[in-house]
């Protein structure tokens, strides 16, 4: 069986692909900080007025440090890496900004509407749900996401899927639940005092299930 | 004579107002070049006080760079708000 | 807490001296226990808010309660606490450090504290007003914050304490620049300059422009609100309108609040390891080449907002590469200390571990710029714990270490290093436990007062733990400074065997009032300080008591209207009259040549040779307007070509607006533009005649420009054409509002210059007031000359 393409694994690829990257550049750059600070420690508690100042050891520029080879190896190295995640980046954003890529030919289409405090979900026959949407596994889903007050926004974390909702404007996301189960939708933009519970849920259920609720 | 090209800077900024005053109230120019022409004449006019009035031109080096940066730092911002013209819908784009 | 800046005051009392103070010393400290005292408040918020989400469904603070303490915090600790901290010890030491005796303008140096210590107050008040403060966040996202759905009295009071803040900073940018550019001593190049006065002169580089620009937006939410245009409600300007133009300040401010941490930090490195600064010229490009930057990052605060892709994918790599010169100067601390001879004090400890933070803080930023990992993380606590690395393990950590470092200098006492140690590692072990696991929660939603998902309670408890860690560190750090003040042994003037990097070490602690008892400190090519002596002190200098009561003055006048505009309209005709006398006061010393500046006229002055201190000022201060009036201007030009999308039918030249009288108006300033700078030209020559004659012809033109204005808004009212009538009002009543305000403020200047042209207080040839409002008044013509094509022509 071939697998389906979801919103969720591309971001969690790309996502340890950051963390790769992020925690052995900062590993070599503790790794450094740890040993200069070891090497060049002087124990004495109070230094005494013998201890040695460096002769550069004064106001304005000493002409003795530092080259521009250093400077360059860190711009040249950071480029390349920056250039590396990039590409990944746009090519990740593309895939889960655009429902084209879901391999779909006829996506689910709902429009999604934020309100204080709740999300209306609208079926292309007229169907509204408010507070869940019913989904049917496997089939990819694009939502046009408006908000009908004030500036929210659409987050189902457990697809990696956000857009904000705000007042007189449309943003699409698109997902596709492999597995039957509850999924958390919330608000992530603060929206007044019923932010915090401004909670919907999707449901996704066997395709069967989902056409009979649909055409009923 | 210190005065004379204040005096002259001030001539020409009152002939391009009434320049372009006179452009729209004849309407005889293809609206874009009319928009253009007069946008064209207020910086015009714009520089003209900056370096005349504001006699900007006995200052040090030091007061162009930080006009230059302060008229820099608004080009991103005003690009941005443009690309932010995409009312009412926004089709994701495919390439 | 005793203080060598007092000594030559003598005769006031202590209090007086203090509210009154001009010495950039004293008013250091101020800023520096007010900023602190704010710190505690909005600390002791957050303390209250961790409390209710240490478990799911707690009910400690209900949703209101928590939105108020939430958006209060987030307020306080950017813009009332970590800048005013790093302007505290800019204050006390960037004029030591770069030789001066004081800030170029004293008088508004003070004017600057007491403006931020009322807007503070103002903004504290707020909290109690009826209905309770601003509750929407500190990003203030629209229509949230409108009045139809947040009509609370308390929310415009908060802006309108956010306008008296942002003029404080922006006296304060203005002084500092032009202290910094023409008040060195001589050999102090700026590249000689100790990094942390450096990266001071970066932050105002930055500052001049962030804080007016975000008076931008400010001040069309606060008409908005009471005034009724309809910039953020109508679908031609609308939420994106305000988030655009808030982010173009907000992006910029993060570095105002980290790079003044950041630099102490180097300096403390620096002198810790006794070695000079690794590659100084390319920690100052880096510094250079970041601040600009900052500028074109900011719409990555709204990758999740729909913009265009293209957009995005540019502010992607721009957020990137931002983070390229920030490496740039860690590396090179770091490499600074490489053969150096490194002794472990706090300061040092509290510097290692503020750049341990701030890479962290790094390196999970760069996951927020990806475009789409920022889908999963944008909203929630992973950014939370993403920016608290940043600012307070970069910015605030860095600030610890600066206090302590410079602490012993400003009080003349020694802290314990025992106890400071032990600080240290109650902060790291506070800090990290509060901010680490946040990055855990990179599935919750932030800003929320409460959460279902029983998964997140566990590591919310973690958290709140480490929030009660953190605050007790602060309690240790504030017992540790009290019991130095109390008990600490005397300090010597080079605790840190700093002589030879910065001057601040070769003088007592605390320095005396005006710093530099040796005589003037010089600098050679080969970085060997040396004091130049003058035939003894100028006596001057000390029969001059450099008080004065007028800024002081300005800022209870300005908390009354303030606090009384919002709760009670007698105290604000109270205010009225403490400012209106505040301001005669003030004019009337200058008329009499009553307050002295201590200024000297060697040293270094690049790239401002050719200006003087005041029309350096003056061009500061209209240059960094451009950033006020120009982010106004593109919203304008997105609101009309909007208006092409959403149907609305703009007016057309002449509908409206009649052409002729805008055209009238045009000659009329540009005239007065000429008659200005005719009456700068005379007072050069020393022709008081004819100086007199031209600023009385500005005056009338001046009045004339105002009283067609005037007529103008009458006829278009009577019309029935008000502020909220559609966006095409709003922006003409605000853009021309604006204009009309300026030119009334040189009008009401204009009296004042032509009083003392007529004396002869500017026969000498030198006339500092007639040329800075000659600048001024070009700056208000230029301004017009885009005004009338937009609304008269086009």
């Amino acid at each position: 069986m071939v697998e389906l393409l979801t919103t969720e694994t591309i971001w969690y690829s790309l996502f340890w692909f950051y963390l790769m990257a992020a925690v052995t550049i900062s590993a070599l750059v503790f790794g450094f900080m740890t040993f200069v600070v070891l090497r060049y420690r002087t124990k004495s508690r109070n230094p005494a007025p013998s201890d040695p100042i460096d002769e550069d050891f004064r106001l304005g520029v000493s002409p003795k440090r530092g080259g521009v080879i250093p400077v360059l190896v860190i711009v040249g190295g950071l480029a390349v890496l920056f250039f590396g995640l990039t590409l990944s980046t746009f090519h990740a954003n593309e895939v889960m900004e655009d429902v084209s890529h879901s391999g779909d030919p006829a996506p689910l289409k709902i429009r999604v509407e934020g309100y204080q405090w709740g999300w209306i979900f609208v079926y292309p026959n007229g169907k509204k749900l408010d507070g869940e949407l019913i989904v049917p596994v496997g089939k990819a889903v694009q939502l046009e996401i408006t908000s009908r007050d004030v500036y929210h926004a659409f987050k189902a974390p457990d697809f990696k899927i956000m857009k904000d909702a705000i007042p007189g404007r449309l943003n699409y996301a698109w997902f596709r639940a492999v597995e039957e189960g509850e999924y958390l939708v919330q608000c992530y933009e603060l929206c007044g005092v019923g932010h915090a519970r401004m909670i919907a849920k999707i449901k996704a259920v066997d395709p069967g299930t989902f056409q009979n609720w649909y055409t009923s | 004579m210190a005065e004379l090209g204040p005096v002259i800077a001030f001539a020409v900024v009152v002939a391009l107002a009434l320049f372009q005053a006179s452009a729209v109230i004849l309407g005889v120019l293809d609206p874009q070049l009319m928009t253009g022409l007069v946008l064209a004449a207020s910086f015009a006019q714009a520089s003209l006080v900056y370096v005349f009035m504001m006699h900007a031109r006995y200052t040090s080096k030091g007061v162009l760079l930080l006009t230059i940066t302060a008229l820099l730092l608004l080009i991103p911002l005003f690009l941005a708000l443009l690309y932010s013209v995409e009312l009412p819908i926004h089709v994701p784009r495919s390439r | 807490m005793s203080h060598g800046g007092n000594e030559h005051v003598g005769g006031p009392n202590p209090l007086i001296s203090w509210l009154f103070t001009t010495n950039h010393k004293n008013v250091g400290v101020l800023y520096l226990v007010t900023s602190l005292y704010f710190l505690v408040v909005a600390g002791v918020l957050a303390l209250t808010f961790r409390l209710q989400l240490s478990e799911p469904n707690n009910v400690i603070l209900g949703p209101d309660a928590y939105n108020r303490a939430m958006t209060l915090h987030g307020l306080f600790m950017l813009l009332w606490v970590t800048t005013p901290l790093g302007a505290a010890l800019a204050n006390y030491f960037v004029p030591i450090q770069i030789g001066a005796k004081d800030m170029a303008f004293p008088r508004l140096n003070a004017l600057s504290y007491w403006l931020y210590l009322s807007s503070g107050i103002v903004a504290l008040s707020s909290f109690f007003a009826p209905g309770g403060t601003a509750d929407w966040g500190w990003y203030t996202y629209q229509p949230l914050a409108s009045l139809r759905y947040s009509p609370q009295i308390g929310g415009s009071m908060m802006a309108f304490a956010l306008l008296l803040l942002l003029a404080s900073t922006t006296v304060g940018t203005v002084n500092f620049i032009v202290t910094i550019f023409r008040l060195r001593a001589p050999g102090m190049k700026i590249l000689n300059l100790p990094l942390f006065s450096l990266g001071w002169l970066a932050t105002n580089l930055i500052l001049l422009w962030a804080f007016p620009a975000f008076m931008a937006p400010l001040i069309l939410l606060v008409t908005d609100r009471l005034l009724g245009t309809v910039f953020y409600t109508s679908a031609e300007g609308g939420p994106l309108l305000w988030a655009h133009l808030f982010w173009f300040f907000g992006h910029p401010e993060v570095y105002i609040l980290l790079i003044p941490g950041l630099m102490a930090v180097g300096d403390i490195i620096a002198v810790s390891g006794r070695r000079a600064v690794y590659a100084k010229p390319a920690v100052w490009v880096a510094l250079l080449v970041a601040s600009f930057q900052s500028w074109v990052v900011w719409a990555h605060h709204m990758f999740q907002s729909g913009i265009h892709t293209g957009l995005r994918e540019a502010f992607n790599i721009t957020t990137e590469l931002i983070s390229i010169p920030f490496a740039v100067i860690v590396i090179a601390f770091l490499l600074t200390l490489v053969g150096g001879r490194i002794r472990i004090t706090t300061p040092m400890l509290f510097a290692l571990g503020s750049l341990a933070l701030f890479i962290i803080g790094g390196a999970s930023g760069v996951f927020n710029s990806s475009v789409a990992l920022n889908i999963g993380l944008h909203g929630t606590f992973w950014v939370v714990g993403h920016f608290h690395y940043t600012i307070v393990g970069g910015g605030i950590t860095g600030l610890v270490a600066a206090i302590y470092y410079f602490w012993p200098k400003m009080t003349g006492r020694l802290f314990s290093e025992t106890l400071g140690k032990i600080h240290f590692v109650v902060h790291m072990v506070g800090f990290n436990l509060l901010y680490f696991p946040m990055h855990m929660l990179f599935d919750m939603p932030r800003r929320v007062y409460t959460y279902v998902v029983e998964a997140w309670g566990p590591v919310n408890m973690v958290i709140t733990i480490g929030a009660f860690t953190f605050a007790a560190a602060w309690a240790l750090f504030f017992a540790i400074l009290f019991h130095s003040l109390a008990r600490g042994s005397k300090a010597p003037d080079d605790p840190w065997d700093a002589a030879p990097y910065s001057l601040e070490w070769n003088i007592p602690s605390p320095p005396p009032e005006f710093n530099f008892p040796h005589g003037i400190p010089s600098l050679s090519p080969t970085g060997k300080i040396s004091w130049i002596t003058t035939n003894g002190a100028s006596p001057s200098e000390h029969s001059h008591p450099h008080l004065s009561p007028w800024p002081f003055i300005v800022s209870v006048g300005t908390s009354l209207i303030g606090v009384g505009l919002f709760m009670s309209p007698p105290m604000t005709v109270l205010g009225l009259a403490a400012f209106v006398a505040a301001i005669v006061g003030w004019a009337y010393d200058d008329l009499k040549d009553r307050f002295k500046v201590v200024i000297e006229a060697i040293g270094e002055k690049w790239p401002f040779e050719r200006d003087n201190n005041f029309s350096l000022g003056m061009w500061t201060l209209v240059i960094g307007e451009v950033a006020l009036v120009g982010p106004i201007f593109s919203g304008y030009v997105f609101a009309r070509a909007n208006s092409l999308l959403t149907g609305f039918r703009w007016p057309a030249p002449g509908e409206v607006h009649p052409i002729e009288l805008g055209l009238l108006n045009t000659i009329i300033l540009t005239t007065s533009g000429l008659t200005a700078t005719l009456a700068y030209l005379a007072s050069k020559k020393g022709e008081r005649g004819r100086t007199v004659l031209s600023l009385t012809a500005t005056l009338a033109l001046g009045l004339a420009f105002l009283g067609i204005k005037a007529f103008e808004w009458w006829e278009l009212h009577a019309h029935g054409i008000t502020f909220g009538t559609d966006i095409a009002s709003s922006f003409y009543y605000v853009l021309t509002g604006i204009h009309a305000s300026h030119l009334l403020a040189g009008v009401l200047v204009l009296p004042y210059l032509i009083l003392k042209a007529h004396k002869g207080g500017y026969d000498g040839g030198k006339a500092p007031g007639i040329e800075m409002f000659a600048i001024y008044w070009g700056f208000v013509d230029i301004v017009w000359l885009f005004i009338f094509p937009s609304f008269y022509l086009l």
